[in-house]
């Protein structure tokens, strides 16, 4: 199975904090700082029990935050370092509700930069999205992302590279459909 | 529109579901719009609601083809989409076909709550 690199968001909106049922942070890797207050769990600490979980099905898969710096290495050349090291790196992106997405659209930007540069031609990029986030729009063939007020530029650039869509009601079956894409035959 | 969580028990219960999966199992990924013209008389509202909740219990999914061309309007962006049946897809409809051999043989109609239990066995 190919290794998996799961991109997100780091936090919730200002003044948002959707509970995420407790259970998940079974599958947070050992050693893993919990980043949300008071008991809950951000995004990325969601991220991070996927990770979790995904390993625990036989998938190597890791988060960028979950990585160890190198040096005096920048941001952006710790995320070209990680997207580059394996030629068949898989991206997950999971894409919550009621989520600050500048952390996510700056890593489509750099995924976008890479792929138009087709040094990541080819690759898997598989998105989570919870209800809400995209609607069916079956008349013209076509699903709507309903993030309009954010920087859109990256998520049209999804449509050029392609991409597979999967929509999520819960965090159970956020699990199953991530572990599931995560160990399915390519 | 209430979502059921089981995949298996949601088949059973739901014409328009199965018939959409089989659909998408036969025909292989496509456009929504074929998808539509192979089902004639399912209202579009069934359809849609009935997409909606097959990619929720991943027992189907939305692809954006390589190579597509998007639009930003008001309402967002939109991208151009194709269905298509999941592994979870497949396996769930080799179930019920399971399950209706078995309700075949003992000639008994069990009621829902009774299916659930057999299908979570």
């Amino acid at each position: 199975m190919s290794p998996v690199l799961l991109l997100g968001p780091t936090r919730w909106r200002a003044g948002r904090s959707p509970a995420v049922p407790e259970e998940i942070a079974k599958f947070l890797p050992p050693g893993w700082k919990r980043r949300g207050a008071r008991g809950r769990l951000w995004p990325i600490d969601v991220r991070a029990a996927l990770v979790g979980a995904l390993r625990s099905a036989g998938v190597d898969a890791t988060l960028m935050e979950a990585e160890p710096d190198r040096g005096t290495e920048t941001r952006t050349g710790k995320f070209a370092r990680l997207v580059s090291s394996r030629r068949d790196l898989r991206f997950f992106v999971f894409w919550p509700l009621r989520a600050n997405l500048a952390g996510l659209v700056w890593e489509l930007g750099h995924l976008a930069g890479r792929m138009e540069e087709s040094r990541l031609a080819g690759r898997q990029v598989h998105v989570f999205a919870e209800r809400g986030v995209v609607e069916l729009d079956l008349d013209h063939d076509r699903v709507v992302f309903r993030e309009t007020g954010h920087r859109t530029t990256y998520f049209e650039d999804l449509a050029r590279w392609g991409c597979a869509i999967d929509l999520w009601a819960d965090y159970e079956a956020l699990f199953e459909s991530v572990v599931a894409a995560g160990t399915a035959p390519p | 529109m209430k979502l059921e969580k089981d995949p298996a028990a949601y088949l059973i219960r739901s014409e328009p579901a199965r018939r959409v999966l089989l659909a998408l199992r036969e025909g292989g990924p496509r456009r929504p719009s074929e998808v539509r013209r192979s089902l004639p008389g399912m209202h579009p509202q069934i359809l849609k609601e009935t997409v909606d909740h097959l990619a929720t219990l991943g027992l189907a999914r939305l692809r954006v083809p390589p190579g597509s061309r998007s639009e930003t309007t008001r309402r967002g962006v939109t991208l151009p989409v194709i269905l298509e049946i999941t592994h979870r897809g497949h396996a769930v409809l080799d179930h019920l076909d399971h399950y209706r051999a078995l309700v075949r043989r003992d000639r008994a109609l069990l009621p829902p709550a009774t299916v659930e239990r057999w299908l979570e066995a």
